[in-house]
């Protein structure tokens, strides 16, 4: 019962934060100084096509109007209609997607291979060297650019091992696994930096916590205790983490993607500056937002069923 | 007694209450602290000084000697595709680069913890509203946002300060409205009220200097952030612009390169690390002399 509320209530507090994204996404095309027509339009500025292009941009329509305008098409999966590919500006994101969610979705999982032992590790063994040489290498992976990581493993790895392809993103899925492999190896350690931390600290509190001890006294296997007790709680810490940084671990992927020439949003992104292509700026910005909040409601409801303490609060 | 002091007072009064304040002990305990200030400090000198540390000019072409390796005579790091002295860029670019973390730092550390400390004081919907603002900033992608802010006022140096000015005070005005909630009713701001103080006066001389060590701490977190940003954006061709020597957009005209010549793009990001570190233990060893003083 206390279950369904819980769930319920988490569910419409995201509804007022997907309304505000849309205002922020909206209100990012009035940023462009002067007219938008000139700005996008650039050499080919023509009175007659800048009236056109702020028709059917709707600039010439009040504020309000324009919004709601913008929210009608939303609802309709419209994003508008991509300025550089001629083409809605939501085929263009959907097929720059699955990319990255797969480097996404792989960066997660060698982030949490790695850290999940690292962490656990180094606060079973904690002040020995194990222990010290992981806080030492987090804290300069912490301060680690990802795009220039990224460069040092191609020159390593793929330009003179030649293990793994220089760039792209391959044709099947062990294609995929196998050119995504160094770009979500990069992503994965600059997240682990935050992950190890947060790790190592929430498994020495549960290791010095009383019912560690009572279960100890029990007669319980120190190994028994680890698995049941101590290691439950500290994934627990990392699922919490996971969900505050995952917005770090997407803005990561924007430039991994620029670095490995991903065709994924992240590059689209990027690409769209260079052409001036606002409509598919504001379009990857409203959907990997929207994916952020999704994700975020989706861990906090992990959290939940792994603590049900959460769900008093 | 020590929620009254400010954090001055606590460092003072922790070092009077040392049994052996023998020379070289307290520097011993926050080796951390020292080390960071110190990688700092010599950076800045470094940027500084760098017209004493090289001959040569950043943006001089050298079209005889491009591509040099590093230790080539007369250029220790090497050049690069136009023959330019990569330490010297190095060198010149630190100012760029840290004047990002200085500049994108104080701004929102200003700025955030004023809106923070306004907000967290006073409540009401004026609290609401900016707590919503908040939230719906940490929906964002926080890079993804500055890239797509700098998209639109098009990409340069000084928009991508206006882009970092425009989201980054969030952080800071959560952390302050978070303690300065929780502070307003303790007894010193309670007395402090008591004895008449305006509004003002009771947040900037007794609530702000009890809860700046909570900001000025992720302010050093905030600066590594700051300096990896600028150099993303550098070297996505959306920050600093060629030629100018920032250490990202150097990584980035390196990147061409890396079949070839290695250190075009690797001695720049050992700059951002250096710097980072720097940061990062300084952070550190600031929380651990705030912790223990208190």
């Amino acid at each position: 019962m206390a279950r369904t509320s819980f769930v319920a209530r988490r569910i419409l507090q995201v509804i007022p934060v997907l309304f505000g994204i849309t205002v922020v996404t909206f209100f990012l095309l009035r940023l462009i100084p002067g007219d938008p027509a000139l700005a996008i339009l650039g050499e080919h500025y023509t009175k007659a096509s800048a009236t056109q292009l702020r028709h059917s941009l709707g600039l010439d329509r009040p504020l309000i109007v324009q919004y709601l305008m913008y929210m009608q098409h939303l609802f309709q999966g419209n994003l508008g209609e991509s300025i550089f590919f001629r083409e809605p500006a939501r085929t263009v994101i959907a097929e720059r997607l699955p990319a990255t969610l797969f480097l996404v979705f792989y960066s997660v999982m060698l982030a949490i291979l790695i850290s999940i032992p690292t962490g656990i590790i180094s606060a079973l063994r904690r002040g020995g060297v194990f222990d010290q040489t992981a806080r030492v290498t987090t804290l300069v992976g912490f301060a680690m650019p990802g795009f220039w990581l990224g460069i040092i493993f191609i020159i390593i790895f793929a330009v003179h091992l030649q293990i793994f392809p220089v760039n792209g993103y391959g044709t099947s899925f062990w294609g995929h696994i196998d050119h995504l492999f160094l770009p979500s190896l990069t992503i994965a350690i600059g997240f682990s930096t935050i992950l190890i931390r947060t790790l190592r600290s929430s498994t020495l509190s549960a290791l010095n916590a009383d019912y560690v001890d009572t279960a100890r006294i029990k007669g319980i296997s120190r190994f028994a205790v680890h698995r049941r007790h101590v290691f439950r709680n500290s994934v627990i810490a990392v699922v919490v983490v996971f969900g505050i940084n995952l917005a770090f671990l997407i803005g990561g992927t924007v430039i991994i993607e620029n670095v490995f020439s991903i065709p994924g949003v992240g590059s689209l992104l990027v690409d769209s500056v260079g052409t001036r292509d606002y409509p598919v700026v504001q379009g990857v910005t409203l959907v990997l937002a929207v994916f952020v909040v999704v994700i975020n409601l989706m861990t906090d409801l992990a959290h939940s069923a792994l603590d049900p303490r959460v769900m008093v609060e | 007694m020590s929620a009254t002091a400010s954090p001055a007072e606590l460092l003072y009064e922790r070092l009077q209450s040392r049994s052996h304040p023998r020379a070289g002990g307290w520097a011993r305990r926050h080796g951390t602290l020292l080390v960071g200030a110190g990688i700092l400090a010599a950076i800045i000198v470094a940027a500084v000084a760098a017209p004493l540390l090289t001959p040569y000019n950043p943006d001089t072409l050298d079209p005889l000697h491009p591509l040099a390796h590093p230790l080539s005579p007369g250029h220790i790091l090497g050049t690069d595709q136009y023959g330019r002295d990569i330490l010297a860029r190095i060198l010149y670019g630190a100012r760029i680069d840290l004047l990002i973390a200085f500049g994108a730092t104080s701004v929102t550390l200003v700025v955030g913890t004023t809106i923070g400390l306004i907000s967290g004081y006073f409540g009401g919907w004026l609290d609401s509203l900016l707590m919503r603002i908040v939230d719906l900033f940490f929906a964002f992608p926080f890079f993804v946002l500055v890239i797509a802010i700098v998209a639109m006022l098009g990409p340069s140096l000084f928009n991508m300060f206006i882009a970092i000015w425009l989201t980054s005070w969030i952080a800071y005005a959560r952390i302050m409205r978070g303690h300065t909630v929780v502070a307003k009713n303790r007894e010193y701001v309670l007395a402090a009220k008591a004895l008449g103080y305006r509004n003002h006066r009771v947040m900037a001389r007794h609530i702000l200097p009890n809860l700046v060590s909570f900001v000025l701490i992720f302010a050093m977190v905030d600066a590594v952030g700051n300096v990896l940003l600028g150099a993303s954006l550098g070297f996505l061709g959306l920050g600093a612009q060629p030629p100018s020597p920032e250490w990202g957009a150097m990584i980035s005209d390196g990147q061409n390169y890396i079949l070839t010549s290695w250190w075009l793009s690797t001695f720049p990001g050992v700059a951002i690390v250096l710097v980072g570190v720097g940061f990062s233990l300084l952070g550190d060893g600031l929380a651990d002399l705030l912790r223990t003083g208190d």
